[in-house]
């Protein structure tokens, strides 16, 4: 991973470009499918960039360092992932460099009967077996080749009960773990994925966040969420939780590899904090970070 | 685990698609609360991909318009535009004629289809006789334009043939003032003119029916658009008129769509047809808006 670099945050288009050149952040977390769309190309689907959108998305982040976070690559499909997403990424690699690449450890494409693809309508959690494993890491360890830069899986946030599981792989944390290994790629730790994890699963997130490799940890994820129906959802539609801001400062000061921490908000959700409140999370994001990495004194 | 993966996942996606094929229980509330995740934010993604035509749709329609799309296996698509482009086709023949609402979901369709048409055709290439006839044939016809122009240049006797560019460029500039031959020591630019110079007299000469362009549309709207957007962004909507408000749309034009004039609305009702003034038909044959009838 690249050096530390400090508080990162999500493109967004709604917000006033203003807020990206008043020192709040330090890097762009961008995810390119939002100023792409599906094209038929000589026979095949190709993601080709809205040009003005692309355009808005460069000079909105000015010179500001960008990481890629893709949603849409389904890693973890079994008949195939989205390869429009590869292809995409090739070309932005040539026109806009990126330090290093995130993608979510789900599926969200499968085959139907026919044998078509299909896409489930949102992303879905692995089981944790060695299949799963095997067959992402491969991937993973390909993406990390074909880039040249860091590939980072996410932990995902999830509801579904009692998925399949091999004895030696165990749970969502031995599938991660057996992935890094064999692949080689980093860790994204979503702290509210986890925090959300905990609290539907009924388990304690500082115990596993303690069983995480934490020198593993490239980039760390902070977000809100909501309660809806007895489930504590990952909306990203809100402030920080407090156990969240908790779960950072312990992380922080045991990570030693980690090169930024990125607060995450749906673009829907924007109206709910303001210019204003976005500020108010990322300047608490900030103040969190450099009590860990105090910014360096310049020699006279 | 003994199901494979490719099983797992087939079993778990298609149980969220309503099919009793769930490898996890069905009944647990993380599932059922996984299925109405999932059903919001098929909801969401229409209801983002298809704004502009939603918003003049009343709320409780509105509501039921996309609950029904989602319900038919709508909602799914990945990239907010083929989410759009798909939506699209659902509400057309539900909503009111007239009404703005509708007006606005055919300009949307109009707008979609003429985007994609340019991304998909090389270089938006309008159905000219040019573009439809076999590589072979057009060569052929393209030796013979440029022999006839050597043959008049090198005679030197019927200098009233060809462009006066043209012209004026063989008898100055070209060594030999024309000889047979002349083709390979012209300049390109200057060779494309005449290229493009012997296509328009083809194409002139031919004039035959021209039908509405494969990507093109028009769209009439029941009051000023401009008005008709501003009540997207919370103005009231303008009261319903006579359709006097037409705009074209093709994947030639300057983003793609330009207001129509009378004698443009008037040439696409009446499309198919032959005999149209040549300047009229060849402008929007350049622009996509009409092509040649096969």
């Amino acid at each position: 991973m690249p050096g530390p670099l400090g508080v990162g945050f999500g493109c967004l288009p709604a917000l006033p470009e203003a807020l990206y050149t008043a020192d709040l952040m330090d890097f762009v977390e961008v995810t390119p499918e939002i100023f792409h769309r599906e094209a038929m190309v000589r026979g095949r689907v190709e993601l080709v960039p809205d040009r003005t959108q692309y355009a808005a998305a460069r000079r909105r982040c000015g010179t500001l360092p960008i990481a890629v976070h893709g949603v849409e690559l389904s890693i973890g499909s079994a008949h195939g992932m989205f390869q429009p997403c590869l292809t995409m990424l090739d070309k932005l690699q040539l026109e806009w460099p990126f330090l290093w690449y995130s993608e979510h450890l789900h599926f969200q494409t499968l085959l139907d009967w026919n044998g078509a693809e299909v896409n489930c309508g949102v992303p879905l959690p692995l089981p944790a077996t060695r299949e799963a494993a095997s067959l992402v890491a491969g991937r993973a360890a390909a993406i990390q080749r074909r880039y040249g830069v860091p590939f980072l899986l996410e932990n995902p946030a999830h509801y579904l009960p009692d998925l399949p599981a091999d004895p030696e792989i165990g749970d969502e944390f031995g599938l991660l773990d057996r992935v890094v290994a064999l692949s080689g790629c980093g860790r994204l730790l979503d702290l509210h994925n986890l925090y959300c994890n905990a609290i539907n699963f009924n388990f304690d997130p500082m115990t596993a966040l303690a069983r995480i490799p934490l020198d593993q940890v490239g980039e760390i994820h902070i977000a809100g969420g909501s309660w809806c129906e007895g489930f504590y959802m990952d909306g990203h539609d809100g402030s920080v939780p407090e156990p969240v801001w908790d779960l950072l400062e312990w992380t922080l000061s045991r990570a030693p590899s980690i090169t930024g921490v990125v607060f995450e908000v749906l673009e829907e959700f924007l109206p709910r904090f303001g210019p204003d409140g976005i500020a108010r999370e990322l300047e608490r994001a900030r103040a969190v970070w450099r009590r860990h990495h105090p910014p360096r004194e310049i020699a006279v | 685990m003994t199901l494979s993966l490719a099983a797992f996942q087939s079993g778990l996606g298609r149980a969220l698609m309503g099919e009793d094929t769930c490898p996890i229980d069905p009944a647990s509330a993380g599932f059922r609360f996984t299925a109405e995740v999932r059903r919001s934010w098929c909801e969401g993604r229409t209801m983002i991909a298809a704004r502009t035509v939603l918003t003049l749709v009343p709320d409780a329609e509105r509501r039921r318009f996309v609950a029904e799309y989602v319900d038919q296996g709508g909602g799914l698509a990945m990239f907010l535009p083929t989410e759009n482009a798909a939506f699209l086709e659902f509400p057309a023949p539900r909503l009111p004629e007239p009404s703005h609402a509708l007006s606005l979901c055919r300009m949307d369709q109009a707008l979609t289809r003429a985007r994609l048409a340019s991304e998909m055709l090389a270089g938006s290439e309008p159905r000219t006789v040019r573009a439809r006839i076999e590589r072979a044939i057009r060569g052929r016809i393209e030796r013979e334009a440029w022999g006839c122009i050597e043959c008049s240049a090198g005679a030197g006797d019927d200098r009233d043939c060809g462009e006066p560019e043209v012209r004026d460029y063989i008898a100055r500039d070209v060594p030999g003032g024309g000889k047979p031959g002349v083709r390979g020591i012209v300049e390109p630019g200057v060779r494309g003119v005449i290229d493009s110079e012997a296509w328009g007299c083809i194409e002139r000469a031919i004039r035959g029916p021209v039908e509405r362009g494969p990507h093109a549309a028009l769209v009439r709207f029941h009051a000023e658009p401009e008005a008709v957007l501003r009540a997207l962004h919370g103005a009231p909507p303008p009261p319903i008129s006579e359709p006097a408000y037409p705009l074209l749309f093709a994947p030639g034009l300057p983003n793609f769509y330009r207001v129509a004039t009378a004698e443009e609305g008037a040439l696409w009702d009446r499309l198919p047809a032959e005999d149209e003034p040549p300047e009229l038909v060849e402008r929007l044959l350049a622009e996509g808006v009409v092509a040649y009838a096969d």
